[in-house]
């Protein structure tokens, strides 16, 4: 099977190749601009046929004979004040420094005394001086010189910061990513200000050219890491990059496992906290999901806010985080092969009220788990998808339906309803959505080995997944980490978190380059105490 | 890719060997669940007969569910009673499908009730089933009923919907007074194939309600576990009552709680309760000029619970005396439960196992016989019984006149 699916892979490949090579011929032109502006003009004018929304506005300087000049941009991505106020007002407006202006020093006076604006390139190529009209630059050609100005003025439309949806705290920063790349970075940049934290860009898509930021921090991070995830992200080659999903599917280690192997969040804590440990953030334009490499299965269960609270709080809520896991992945097949297989175990009063429960229920209890399971799924994803206000419907049908008409109808056994009742609540107290979809999906399968085998089944499913776990790796880093390999010092940070002072040495495996992490015995003490041990 | 392959494999199928154990898919609604059941022999023949208190699961509400005052037990039966025959015990448990449709599950049986003939007949014939079965708990109450057991497993019992776990709690709250005795199917059958000690198992018995406003004849029986049944090796030979069976728990160390009602030191019509809070034993076997004595050490603590009258007991000598008097009672119900251990012939206290273990020479020479011997076996009784509290008055309020 796997077989064919790699051979239609590469028959796709190479569909994908030929259809590279016509747009490459299209839009790719090595060609530079000469010192004709009208030669010039009709290059752009050309290749910028039917683009609506770019401008051209033509205007001469102010000189004796006046010099010739165009700028254009995309509107809408540019700001139109800055453009006015500082581009255009002082080129037209020159005052001054008439006489010193000739035609064989025009572009550096421009560059150099004319124009307030920070960034600035030159670009004698016409693919880099419309690339960079199209990412949101302000194009300049003078007559009579074979090199444009680019002037970065870009400023469009972005939403402002607003508390993450996916992953909201009671305690911690409120702040998440939005879809532009810059703020995102620069929101780390705030929390680490240290030239060690490194950002480079990448350009992915044919199309799309989606800007990527692969951000670490230098002396931490492996640079091999570093180096492979450079190397992931430039093996791709694709038109269009939508979302970091898009990426991370191209770089994941291992593409039919179910698990994530590369974590996402809208949680510039979280992100910072991760560099801090040695970790490789991959930023991408337009999405507010960072994805974070590599990461062992433990860091989907983890949420930045257990590091907020007190050790003793943050451990509680590990703890039951854990068991919810168990619950949310075997909940139902344990109900099932115990009822269907293994009656002697429940305890004999429980076992009367099931008994009761179950009696006139028309479908083996596998079947009834299933359906009900699903029924809770297509509430779940028509709950996601429906527009805000139909939701509320859909919430009052799902409770009728799920809740009492199945019951009294005699469809399912009111003891199933709370099986799978708390095993939805399971599922949604793992903080990571892609993580908890796992086990919702591995739910089913689990569901399936307890109705035809029992118990047995459940363990032979159990040890096929620890098997699976087992061999999968997140660059480099074993997937299990902490129990396998077993890194005992790793546990500080696991299903226990100790308290802060005493995380004092980052994750083996992760951030060994620089191990230690902060000063030993800082735990709080009495001012006698720090006498006598003294402070040094 | 092929190796790993080949690991995952081996792993899949030598890992679950090391789980065994009794399955089988079966809906729970396929399943009659048996509470209770009672093993007879057949009056006229050599069969037995097996009673089965099974659960009616439609009918057995919730405890919550069944308000509304006292009309709980009216009108619905949670459990159904059958009884089927066979020449086995194992043969009449098969013979019971042809009666009822769903597959008898005895996983969650609590209670074994014999009936009186068939244990004095001899239980050993019927135990290897119970032993053998994978679906018999060994957990199971063990207990002897006067007269037929089938009487005892149809008899309703108004305060829970299922008898069988009445019975339980029945059995399970003897310790309050420690007048019967807990044996489990486990117990029983260590004690039964043991070469020393006997076994002793709590007596059920049927009594008729004194309350003539129930006119319904069902209701009018009820359950009441008192006493215990003696064996000697597997066959039932007498009852022990109340007050010998805490007699019999006072030597096994097993009086858990309990009153002691004795005569009150300053008038002799006055009586006083004492509660029983803690109590231990010893059993200290000796031989001398060859002949074996038994001495058995009794500690007990007890309280003050009731005295009627305006008596003092915060003197010295009337509480001295109070609590020679507990020694007296508790030396005296000892001592009843001895004199009919011995005249049966039965060693229900395990004095044999202490022998056995103190002079196991000795012991090889007398075990063919030592049942014979016991009643030759010289014992004394030892009690030392104090009284730590008086309750939370020392002196009861008198009535003004």
């Amino acid at each position: 099977m796997f077989k064919w699916v790699t051979k239609k892979f590469n028959k796709l490949k190479q569909q994908q190749k030929t259809i590279e090579n016509k747009l490459t011929e299209t839009i790719v032109e090595d060609k530079q601009i000469s010192k004709n502006l009208m030669a010039n003009k009709q290059i752009f004018k050309q290749i910028f046929d039917r683009c609506g929304e770019i401008w051209f506005r033509e205007f001469e300087l102010g000189t004796n004979p006046p010099i010739k000049m165009m700028a254009f941009g995309l509107d809408g991505m540019l700001l139109t004040d800055q453009v006015n106020e500082n581009v255009l007002k002082p080129l037209m407006t020159i005052e001054g420094m008439i006489n010193e202006l000739k035609p064989n020093n025009v572009m550096d006076m421009v560059k150099n005394k004319l124009i307030p604006v920070g960034e600035i390139k030159t670009s004698r190529q016409v693919s880099k001086i419309s690339d960079g009209v199209l990412a949101a630059d302000l194009a300049l050609l003078i007559d009579g010189c074979d090199n444009a100005i680019l002037l970065g003025v870009k400023g469009c439309e972005k939403r402002a910061m607003s508390e993450p949806e996916t992953e909201p705290t009671v305690r911690g920063p409120r702040d998440g990513f939005i879809e532009n790349i810059l703020t995102n970075v620069t929101t780390v940049r705030r929390r680490i200000r240290s030239s060690r934290l490194k950002s480079e860009y990448l350009e992915v898509g044919l199309l799309s050219k989606t800007e990527v930021a692969i951000v670490y921090i230098e002396g931490i991070a492996d640079n091999k890491v570093v180096q492979e995830v450079k190397d992931r992200i430039r093996r791709i080659d694709t038109d269009m990059i939508l979302e970091s999903g898009n990426i991370e599917e191209f770089i994941k280690d291992d593409w039919v496992s179910p698990f994530p192997q590369i974590l996402s969040t809208e949680r510039p804590d979280r992100v910072s906290a991760h560099l801090v440990e040695g970790h490789v953030a991959v930023f991408v334009d337009n999405t507010p999901f960072v994805l974070i490499m590599p990461v062992t299965f433990f860091h989907f269960l983890q949420s930045s806010e257990d590091y907020y609270s007190g050790f003793a709080i943050g451990t509680a809520i590990r703890l039951l985080r854990s068991f919810a896991v168990i619950i949310a992945l075997l909940g139902p097949s344990l109900y099932i092969a115990i009822t269907t297989f293994h009656q002697a175990m429940i305890p004999t009063t429980l076992l009367f009220s099931i008994a009761k429960a179950r009696e006139g229920v028309p479908f083996p209890a596998m079947l009834e788990a299933f359906i009900m399971e699903v029924t809770f799924e297509l509430l779940r994803e028509a709950g996601v998808r429906l527009p805000r206000q139909v939701g509320q419907a859909v919430s009052i049908v799902g409770a009728l339906v799920i809740g009492d008409a199945a019951v009294s109808a005699g469809l399912v056994s009111p003891s199933m309803v709370i099986v799978v009742a708390i095993t939805a609540i399971s599922s949604f107290a793992m903080p990571s959505y892609p993580g908890a979809i796992v086990l919702r999906l591995l739910r089913f399968v689990f569901m399936f080995l307890a109705g035809t085998l029992g118990l047995f089944g459940i363990t032979l499913g159990l040890m096929g997944l620890f098997i699976h776990l087992c061999s999968l790796r997140s660059f480099g880093v074993p997937y299990i980490s902490p129990i396998m390999p077993l890194t005992l010092k790793d546990w500080k940070d696991f299903i226990i978190r100790l308290p802060i002072w005493a995380m004092n040495t980052r994750p083996k495996l992760i951030g060994y380059k620089n191990y230690k992490r902060m000063g030993y015995d800082q735990a709080p003490q009495r001012p006698k105490q720090r006498e006598t041990r003294g402070e040094d | 890719m092929r190796k790993t392959f080949l690991c995952f494999l081996i792993a899949l199928t030598i890992f679950p060997l090391c789980l065994s154990g009794c399955w089988n898919k079966r809906e729970l609604d396929t399943l009659g669940i048996v509470t209770a059941l009672g093993i007879d022999k057949a009056k006229d023949s050599k069969k037995f007969n097996l009673t089965y208190q099974i659960l009616i699961p439609a009918e057995a509400k919730p405890p919550s569910a069944g308000g509304g005052g006292g009309g709980g037990n009216s009108s619905t039966k949670s459990v159904w009673t059958m009884t089927s025959y066979g020449n086995t015990l194992f043969e009449a448990i098969r013979n019971a499908t042809t009666q009822s449709d769903r597959k008898l599950f005895l996983a969650h049986n609590r209670i074994i009730v014999i009936g009186e003939e068939l244990a004095r007949f001899g239980l050993s014939k019927v135990m290897d089933v119970l032993e053998r079965d994978p679906e018999f708990r060994r957990l199971n109450w063990f207990i002897i009923s006067k007269g037929d057991a089938k009487n005892i497993i149809e008899t309703q019992h108004p305060q829970e919907i299922i008898p069988a776990i009445a019975i339980e709690n029945l059995v399970k709250a003897s310790s309050a007074t420690s007048q019967s005795v807990q044996v489990t199917l486990h117990d029983f059958l260590k004690k039964m194939t043991s070469k020393s000690t006997d076994a002793v198992a709590p007596c059920i018995m049927l009594i008729n309600s004194q309350d003539t406003e129930t006119q319904n004849s069902q209701n009018q029986n009820r359950l009441k576990i008192n006493g215990a049944a003696m064996f000697k090796n597997d066959k039932l030979v007498g009852w022990l009552d109340e007050k010998e069976t805490r007699g019999l728990n006072w030597v096994l160390g097993k009086v858990k709680s309990g009153v002691i009602v004795v005569k009150s030191p300053y008038n002799e019509k006055d009586l006083v309760s004492l509660e029983i809070i803690r109590a231990s034993s010893k059993i200290i076997p000796s031989i001398e000029n060859e002949k074996i004595k038994i001495l058995v050490e009794i500690h007990e603590e007890g309280n003050i619970a009731e005295q009627p009258s305006d008596a003092d007991f915060t003197r010295l000598d009337k509480f001295t005396m109070l609590e020679q008097r507990q020694s007296a009672a508790i030396k005296e119900e000892v001592e009843a439960t001895l004199s009919k251990a011995k005249e049966l012939k039965a060693d229900i206290f395990g004095f044999g196992e202490a022998v056995h273990r103190k002079y196991p020479k000795e012991w090889k020479k007398i075990r063919e016989d030592w049942r014979d011997l016991l009643p030759y076996v010289e014992v004394s009784v030892k009690v030392d019984a104090k009284l730590r509290a008086v309750g939370i008055i020392t002196n009861p309020d008198k009535v003004k006149e």
